[in-house]
């Protein structure tokens, strides 16, 4: 197949390269022209570039070397006559492999009768050839029936030139396409080169300044309304000789504003990197960021929180929660409501992390706040004046339409008490472990926390 | 005429509680927790508990589950008010977990006394 004769597929490719420099030079797109040329109808060409642009809207993801034309002609050629009695099962099966195979936010279209055009944007290069390897193996096993690695289908990655030209660097045959591209990425992953399955992280560099041995944890949180385990909460750790270190004291140096913005640039990567594999593995969960006061209060670095921000977590802002934590106790509310203004676009809502004797929040129910809430896991009093204070602080969120979280749950006590106090998200060890990474959504029952001393019970010697 | 133990974190509940079966000729003592409750029941070895859920420290499930365990025979009554949600959910479990009875409150003298007499004479 001539792709040089398909000048849609041309002006799509030279949009997708200007992608990359799109945020610094700010150039416009072209539209593509000559429609009519290509076997899609307008109103399929439509579609796509409609798509293209939603996926392509972030100037942070790049799709350059991640950009496949497999083709179904050799296939053709060996059917034979038989090709049209199978044509149409032969395509249906390819859109289900490729519909199955491909994460949420990768595209593929059919582009003529005889070939299909898939972008991995989520993917390291190495990754996008042995994934197309691997899904090109697919198709051929299931629709001749053969080997995977026949050489059946012709699979070119499609670069644009400086020129502008479309170059096709034809591949050879997939098994040795497969081998290539696993000694490539095994490459990859021994110079450390593959850190992130978007470009994008790669850019903040937070990971040096915080030293080597921070880490990830995922908390889940449990929505009350529809009983599931919804959103995990990226949380940072250290460890330490007693276990870990959360919170302020991962930093070296907790008043090292540097520092914290560092943190909050290395969660956000981390988070980000948490939902792409969620989408990736086509499950379904939101993550939960925190992002300290300090980080916001201070313009120019929360412009660069901010940036990275847009650059990261763009095309995943529907499973993003950001969750402001430190907030001191005297700060104005027309203050948090600024913050909150300027962090909304960029994720699916915002929560905020207040002390538990916080009693007022009088004037927050217009903020632009989801929910606000509160974390017992350094509170140390005993449980029944937390339970007042639980009391007085529901009661004033639920009066300003606030909805609200409570976090640290260390006993059956507080969990019960939670729960029928009305919080609407909860979190906490007596309910759940945490994961190393956020998993799927789930079903929660309320007797789940009592479920191990039941088993206890069970297992324990009769007298 | 029985020996129980009321056990709730609220004061005024457990005098409201035990002069109900005061005056019906019980001899009542009181717990302000799962842990007292355990404590007591250990020591005294009461008829009938009556229970609330939503405590601190230990809250009822938990203290049921428990007394189950250590004391079979031990007739229990759950009582709960659902908290600020009024969610019964927990008195489900309580029923599930040992309760011989559940009650939700806000209830009578008289609904208390019938699921009390009940118990006591079965």
């Amino acid at each position: 197949m001539d792709i040089l004769k398909h000048p849609t597929l041309a002006n799509l490719l030279v949009r997708l390269n200007l992608l990359s420099s799109f945020a610094v030079k700010g150039t416009g797109r072209q539209k593509s022209k000559n429609k009519s040329e290509l076997s899609l109808s307008d109103s399929e060409l439509d579609a796509f570039e409609q798509r293209l642009d939603e996926i392509l809207i972030d100037p942070g993801l790049v799709v350059e070397e991640r950009v496949y034309l497999i083709s179904l002609e050799k296939v053709r050629d060996k059917l034979g006559k038989d090709w049209s009695r199978s044509e149409k099962i032969i395509h249906d099966t390819v859109n289900s492999i490729l519909k199955a195979r491909l994460s949420s936010i990768d595209i593929h279209i059919k582009f003529d009768e005889l070939s299909y055009l898939v972008v991995f944007t989520s993917l390291q290069p190495e990754e996008a050839q042995l994934k197309c390897a691997a899904i090109v193996g697919e198709i051929l096993e299931k629709i001749v029936n053969r080997e995977p690695f026949a050489d059946l289908m012709d699979i070119n990655k499609l670069t644009v030139g400086r020129n502008d030209d479309v170059r096709i660097e034809s591949l050879p045959k997939i098994e040795d396409l497969l081998e290539d591209a696993i000694i490539r990425f095994k490459n990859a992953q021994v110079s450390g080169g593959i850190k992130a399955q978007n470009p994008a992280f790669a850019k903040t560099g937070s990971a040096e300044k915080l030293g080597g041995d921070v880490q990830a944890t995922f908390r889940p949180m449990l929505t009350m309304r529809s009983k599931t385990i919804s959103t995990y909460m990226c949380l940072p750790i250290r460890p330490a000789i007693s276990g870990f270190k959360s919170g302020y004291e991962v930093l070296d140096d907790p008043s090292d504003v540097l520092q914290i913005l560092a943190l909050d640039l290395w969660v956000l990567e981390t988070g980000g990197r948490a939902v792409n594999s969620i989408l990736t593995e086509k499950k379904n969960a939101l993550v939960a960021i925190p992002v300290h006061f300090e980080t916001l209060a201070n313009h120019l670095r929360q412009a660069e929180y901010i940036k990275s921000s847009k650059a990261t977590l763009n095309a995943f802002k529907k499973n993003i929660i950001f969750e402001i934590v430190e907030l001191p106790d005297s700060v104005p509310q027309g203050r948090l409501i600024e913050l909150v203004s300027i962090l909304r676009p960029h994720g699916r809502a915002i929560m905020a992390q207040f002390s538990l004797d916080h009693s007022n929040f009088s004037g927050y129910a217009s903020s632009g706040l989801h929910a606000v809430g509160f974390n017992l896991y350094s509170r140390h009093e005993r449980e029944p004046a937390i339970m007042k204070k639980m009391d007085v602080f529901i009661e004033s969120a639920k009066k300003n339409n606030l909805k609200t979280y409570i976090l640290g749950l260390r006993s059956l006590s507080l969990y019960t008490a939670a729960v029928t106090e009305g919080f609407d998200y909860i979190s906490g060890h007596v309910l759940t472990s945490v994961s190393k990474k956020a998993e799927n959504f789930s079903e929660f029952r309320l007797d789940t926390p009592y479920q191990e001393m039941l088993e206890t019970d069970r297992s324990a010697p009769k007298d | 005429m029985a020996r129980i133990l009321v056990v709730d974190d609220e004061e005024l509940a457990r005098f409201t509680i035990r002069d109900i079966l005061e005056t019906a000729g019980h001899d009542v003592e009181e717990a302000g927790n799962g842990n007292e409750a355990l404590s007591s029941q250990a020591a005294n070895s009461f008829d009938l508990v009556i229970t609330d859920l939503i405590m601190p420290e230990k809250e009822g499930v938990e203290t049921i589950v428990e007394l189950r365990r250590d004391f079979p025979d031990l007739k229990i009554i759950a009582i709960s008010g659902g908290g600020r949600t009024k969610n019964l959910d927990f008195l489900r479990l309580a029923d599930e977990f040992g309760a011989n009875k559940i009650l939700a409150k806000p209830f009578s003298g008289d609904e208390l006394m019938e699921q009390v007499n009940g118990l006591l004479s079965g």
